[in-house]
């Protein structure tokens, strides 16, 4: 049985294209990724290269039109999602939390913290009909559970009573509230304060423990990544590059584009400067064909242009969808 | 109790603007050409009677003393005869006060409802036929002068299909109910004469839509922008994906914060209204402030127009208070700071 089958929550080819007046961008190309119970997942890429679209497809908030699923699958815990509609849909979703990239943007400014709260709590738990007693009672809770302070006084706060840490906080309440299996977590820590940022990581740490979840981490911060997840994907351009054990992957990186993106990490030991890739993401409007890397590769051959690699096991649970490592993928039975 | 001082604070800051509005109209007033007391007297009154006024109305001390005075006998309710109707200006603009209230108010009750109708339809239907047209029925109701509209209703509704009277609060035949308020509708409530309330009622709905059309089409544009940019906002896709039902995203998360920019806007509209009256209170033979007011200043009736000022003025900042209290019911960020 490999990963994919095993897996919680499962993407299988999903193509995203938005249709705009200068025409039809693909942005997604054929997205596959997987979440087994328990695992933390990292989704990396640069800004622009579809992480965020993934996540707005997976949590029902892509808008369409201008957006469009072109094709695809997203599979949780058996059941396609895309399939569903109205409150099945919504069940299915109840299980899957978001945490947001923005606090100081993703809570509503005119209403109180323990508003927004109860309904995100009484939606979710809507079949078991819980008096607004109880659901005021989870609220102070889960509030307790992320460690906010004064949980009781918190809940007839504004947002902007609150400090940017503390809403983080109080977004993650909201995705736990639900009793989610998985959480997808969009940049969590980019637009907090460093210090602020351990601080909610260890929070997320410790309730993905406890309640045993698993979490789906989309960010550009490798630092994070290394520390955080077991599994990563790289992502370029819409396109699923290089995945694999996050060992594996920072050890002995394959993808031309994973190696340029951990080369452009800064050294602590202070020995060279970083050199980046050259060139930045490609206009999905006049995205290659091909692989959409190929126009910034130093080492694009003909076929690069043209043709999309399709992805090839290398060892373990490491592939790469990358021409340069076509001879062995023919001595791999399970490919294709 | 955070409120409470906020309500202190914005009573507080109009009170300094009615101070600042009192001084603007004595000095109107007082520099105008020609002598207050001779207008009012009269070109036939003997120079002793015109010096008497003068005296009584402490036209040769100095400006702060006048002013001092003046602001006495306003507080008093005093604000002179008429020159034109000869009566109390008090007693005169206690008359035409509500009628015009009363418009204004149901203008501005059919202008908030059917904006915030329009605004969701627009919002639920954006960028199709729907909101389009919506879109050019703005450009049109703001283009049109509200007498114009005035016009063509009584035209309509009067005079070819007679479904709606075309002139006054009442109808002769009907019983006018006691007078309380003023205001005949909620007179004839009070009184619990039906009758009376109807005919009120359609005595005024002609006037309060042509009065309200253009800055209803305006708000309900602003309130479609307002909910359309929202509905971009970060927080409505995180409560979407929270589970929250798109009914109720819609009709509070949404609606909420997309009602403070109208609300505004609106109290601006409701203080226009009120100066902007008086063509439609024309062409409905409407017995209102406005009328009064223009009519007194066509005949340089001063103390009458001090006064018409004077109230539309105190009208005018209640009615900005109570647009402030709304908003700050609304925007947590406005009264808690």
């Amino acid at each position: 049985m490999t990963a994919e089958e095993r897996a919680l929550f499962k993407i299988r080819n999903l193509c995203v294209a938005f249709d705009l007046f200068r025409g039809t961008l693909p942005v997604l190309d054929h997205v596959s990724l997987a979440v087994r119970r328990g695992e933390k997942i990292g989704l990396v890429g640069e800004t622009g290269c579809g992480k965020s679209v993934t996540m707005k497809v997976v949590v029902g908030i892509l808008p369409i039109p201008p957006g469009r699923i072109a094709s695809g699958e997203i599979w949780f815990d058996g059941t396609n999602i895309l399939s569903l509609h109205g409150g099945r849909l919504q069940d299915v979703r109840g299980r899957i939390g978001l945490i947001p990239q923005d606090p100081s943007a993703s809570l509503n400014p005119v209403f109180q913290v323990g508003t927004q709260l109860r309904d995100a709590i009484r939606y979710s738990h809507r079949h078991r009909n819980l008096s607004a007693k109880e659901i005021r009672r989870l609220a102070i809770d889960v509030l307790a559970e992320v460690g906010l302070p004064d949980p009781v006084r918190n809940l007839s706060n504004y947002p902007f009573q609150l400090s940017g840490g503390m809403k983080q906080r109080v977004l993650i309440a909201m995705a736990l509230a639900a009793n989610p299996e998985l959480l997808i977590a969009d940049e969590p820590t980019t637009a907090l304060d460093v210090t602020i940022q351990e601080q909610v990581l260890r929070l997320m740490r410790e309730a993905i423990d406890r309640r045993n979840l698993s979490i789906l981490i989309i960010t550009h911060n490798l630092g994070l990544i290394r520390e955080f997840t077991d599994r990563v994907y790289i992502m370029y351009a819409g396109q699923i590059g290089e995945t694999g054990s996050t060992r594996d992957l920072f050890n002995r990186p394959l993808h031309p584009y994973t190696k340029g993106l951990l080369a452009s990490v800064p050294k602590l030991t202070g020995e060279g400067v970083p050199f980046g890739i050259p060139g930045t993401v490609p206009d999905y409007l006049n995205a290659p064909s091909g692989c959409r890397f190929s126009p910034r590769c130093d080492r694009t051959t003909e076929v690069c242009a043209s043709c999309r690699p399709e992805m090839i096991l290398i060892e373990g649970e490491h592939r790469v969808a990358c021409h340069l490592y076509k001879e062995e993928q023919e001595d791999d039975p399970q490919a294709g | 109790m955070e409120f409470m001082s906020f309500l202190v604070r914005r009573v507080a800051y109009s009170i300094f603007v009615l101070i600042g509005l009192s001084m603007l109209i004595f000095t109107i007033v007082r520099v105008m050409p020609g002598d207050p007391a001779r207008l009012a007297l009269g070109a036939r009154a003997t120079k002793e009677a015109v010096q008497e006024l003068r005296d009584r109305m402490h036209l040769d001390e100095s400006l702060p003393v006048q002013y001092y005075h003046w602001v006495k006998d306003v507080l008093q309710g005093k604000l002179g005869i008429s020159l034109w109707t000869r009566r109390e200006v008090s007693i005169d603009i206690s008359r035409f006060l509500p009628a015009t209230l009363e418009l204004v108010l149901f203008a501005a009750l059919i202008e908030a409802d059917v904006r915030i109708l329009l605004g969701v339809i627009g919002t639920r239907y954006r960028n199709t036929w729907v909101d389009n047209t919506l879109r050019v029925g703005t450009y049109f109701a703001v283009a049109t002068p509200a007498f114009v509209v005035a016009i063509f209703l009584s035209l309509i509704f009067g005079y070819m299909l007679k479904v709606l009277p075309i002139v006054g609060r009442l109808d002769p035949s009907v019983v006018a109910p006691p007078v309380r308020t003023g205001l005949i509708t909620v007179d004839a409530l009070i009184s619990g004469n039906f009758t009376a309330f109807i005919d009120a009622l359609k005595h005024i709905i002609m006037p309060a839509i042509a009065l309200s059309l253009g800055g209803m089409a305006q708000d309900a544009r602003i309130t479609r922008s307002s909910m359309s940019d929202n509905l971009l906002k970060e927080y409505i896709a995180v409560e979407r994906a929270q589970g929250i039902p798109p009914r109720v995203i819609n009709l509070k998360y949404l609606l909420k914060p997309s009602l403070i920019a109208p609300v505004s806007v609106l109290g601006l509209d409701i203080a226009s209204m009120l100066g902007n009256a008086f063509m439609v209170e024309l062409v409905f033979g409407w017995p209102g402030l406005s009328q009064y007011g223009v009519e007194a200043a066509l005949r340089k009736d001063l103390n009458a127009v001090t006064g018409v000022v004077l109230v539309i003025g105190l009208v005018y900042l209640t009615i900005n208070i109570l647009v402030d209290i709304t908003v700050a019911y609304l925007d947590p960020r406005v009264r808690l700071r």
